[in-house]
């Protein structure tokens, strides 16, 4: 698989598929047992840490800060990697850490701290901090579990955002229909393997999710946007033949 | 919290500075010998300017012999304790990591014990090398066996979560008290009164020898903690995260982990088990003074050394002439002082995440 500059592609597919893994490797904080990850012509692994997290920017699932930090020291800790000596920042940093604020919309609540914030505002807070990495890539993982309907489309929105301004952006999500309203590309992983990627019709056909989902449902088009929309069908598809 | 800057960083660094100076002005003033500094610096002043070989006026000999490198030992002490419950407490991502939950000061504890006790035995073990002893080379190395069990437990079975890190830890300092009391049992009573005196804590020294000796390795222990400050400040949002952030978390851990004992077991040999410092003090100088850990280590090694020179001088004054052991003093001082902030926490800010771990 590959990911370019500009490109919003959602990586799919059921639990235990091997999403996180698979981040997890392409961010290089694990090291895949078998095949490589190329940034640009070189290997991840020939790139230090610091090297990586100023190419690659990584919001793992579910990020809880132990202390209470204010947005804004929260969006600061994001330029860790381009950081020397003490760490007290320039004002190339404040001006970055003002941007990133600015793009999510986060800088209202500069200095109100994480855990007054509703869901969609912390996860915005916390792709803020991600952005002070200044990394032209992204790696997402569930950015929009737990949080509800309208907070989904909000951060949806943001993603989309920033892959117009230029940034290769991998987001996983177990949300298909958003997934396909907001993509460039889908990948669909299933037991460790892809089984499908390309444009979000060519991946999701019925016949395909019914496989890897094991559930039975229909692939409809979204009577708006035009992208496929998944419906369930409410029965397993393994339940009805045990009866 | 505003973001760091250098100003605010020389300002909030000043504040602590100044606590911590006013504490050994004051304990200097105060014991079973009042002394009045102007009066005690004048009278070294002409002592020195005079003849060659004359005593010393008692005052002049006080303060420089007793008083002074007993609040340096105190100071020392209470910011090592302090600073390595600080980097305890970031590194498992827990306010109840401590030198002394996680094992480390127990352990050093039992080394110590041990060097009270062996000699009876084994005459060889007794040594001195310089002002380095046999206890403190003993301490030095109960305490890193325990922070290697710890790590060793930490690192091997992949997964293991802090909680039960900690339980490991509380665990292991029950089994070091455990073989303390047998040490205690079998030991000679003159022996037992030796090893009680200094585990109840003690800062009884007499000149700079001792001072000297545990300063090589508790100045490299903290230098490196305070050297990784911004490491753990990424580690606040989590191990992946941090790693994610360009952090080469397992060589923090091991880091900190080592020098952070070693600190603690080169103390514990000299002053004993000082309790509270390493909880206590990290808790309250980041609910005054923010998270970071770049502003929270340095004061904290300054808060944590005041408290103790505070507790030391309360100790010496309190039932004067007689010199209570300072571990009580912290315990009793601190252990209200804390609930009360746990108490008051809701309501007020506060600076432990939501992060409920466990």
């Amino acid at each position: 698989m590959t990911l370019s500059p500009g490109e919003l592609v959602g990586l799919v597919g059921p639990n235990g598929s091997g999403k996180t893994s698979l981040m997890r490797a392409l961010a290089g904080t694990i090291r895949p047992t078998r095949g490589r990850v190329l940034l640009g012509e070189r290997p991840l692994t020939q790139l230090s840490r610091i090297q990586v997290a100023r190419r690659i920017g990584y919001l793992p699932q579910n990020v809880r800060a132990s202390f209470v930090l204010t947005v804004e020291e929260l969006v600061a800790q994001g330029r860790y990697p381009h950081a020397r000596g003490l760490g007290l920042l320039g004002r190339g940093d404040v001006e970055v850490i003002r941007r990133s604020m600015e793009q999510t919309q986060t800088l209202a609540f500069a200095r109100r701290s994480i855990d007054e914030l509703s869901g969609g505002e912390r996860q915005r807070a916390m792709l803020a901090s991600v952005l002070a990495q200044e990394a032209p890539y992204l790696l997402l993982d569930e950015p929009t579990s737990m949080l509800d309907l309208q907070h989904q489309v909000d951060v949806f929105d943001h993603i989309r955002d920033l892959a117009r301004r230029g940034l290769g952006v991998l987001v996983i999500t177990h949300d298909l229909n958003l997934a396909a309203s907001f993509c460039d590309r889908l990948i669909l992983l299933f037991e460790g393997r892809i089984v499908a990627e390309g444009a979000p019709e060519t991946v999701m056909t019925a016949e395909t999710l019914e496989r890897v989902y094991r559930t039975e449902l229909i692939v409809d088009r979204n009577p708006v946007t035009g992208s496929p929309m998944v419906v369930l069908m409410g029965r397993r598809t393994g339940d009805r033949e045990g009866n | 919290m505003p973001l760091l800057t250098l100003r605010r960083f020389s300002l909030v660094c000043g504040i602590y500075l100044l606590f911590a100076l006013a504490a050994m002005v004051l304990s200097s003033m105060i014991g079973a010998e009042p002394i009045h500094l102007p009066r005690m610096l004048a009278a070294w002043w002409t002592w020195r300017a005079g003849p060659e070989q004359t005593q010393a006026p008692s005052e002049v000999f006080i303060f420089f012999e007793l008083r002074l490198p007993r609040i340096l030992l105190a100071f020392v002490t209470g910011a090592a304790l302090a600073v390595v419950g600080a980097v305890f407490q970031a590194l498992l991502r827990n306010p109840l990591a401590t030198p002394f939950t996680l094992g480390t000061a127990s352990g050093g504890s039992f080394g110590a014990a041990l060097g009270f006790f062996l000699p009876g035995y084994l005459p060889a073990v007794a040594f001195s090398w310089g002002p380095i002893t046999h206890v403190q080379c003993l301490s030095l190395a109960g305490s890193l066996l325990a922070i290697l069990m710890i790590y060793g437990l930490a690192r091997a079975s992949g997964r293991i979560s802090t909680m039960e890190l900690l339980l490991a830890g509380v665990t292991l300092g029950m089994i070091f008290s455990s073989l303390i009391m047998a040490l205690r049992y079998f030991a000679s009573p003159h022996i037992v009164v030796d090893m009680d005196r200094w585990l109840m804590g003690s800062l009884n020294v007499i000149g700079y020898r001792d001072l000297l000796s545990l300063l090589p390795l508790l100045v490299i222990g903290l230098g490196v903690l305070l050297g990784l400050a911004r490491q753990l400040d990424q580690l606040a949002l989590g191990e992946e995260m941090a790693l994610g952030r360009g952090v080469n978390v397992p060589r923090l851990q091991a880091l900190a982990f080592f020098f952070g004992s070693m600190a603690v077991g080169v103390v514990v040999a000299e002053a004993g088990l000082i309790g509270f410092v390493g909880l206590i003090v990290p808790h309250t100088v980041r609910r005054l003074s923010g998270p970071d850990h770049r502003l929270l280590l340095p004061c904290t090694l300054l808060a944590g050394g005041g408290f103790l020179v505070l507790c030391d001088t309360v100790a010496r004054s309190l039932l004067s002439p007689t010199v209570l052991p300072v571990g009580i003093v912290t315990s009793i001082l601190g252990g209200p002082f804390f609930i009360y902030l746990l108490v008051t926490r809701r309501g007020s800010k506060r600076v432990w995440g939501g992060d409920r771990l466990g």
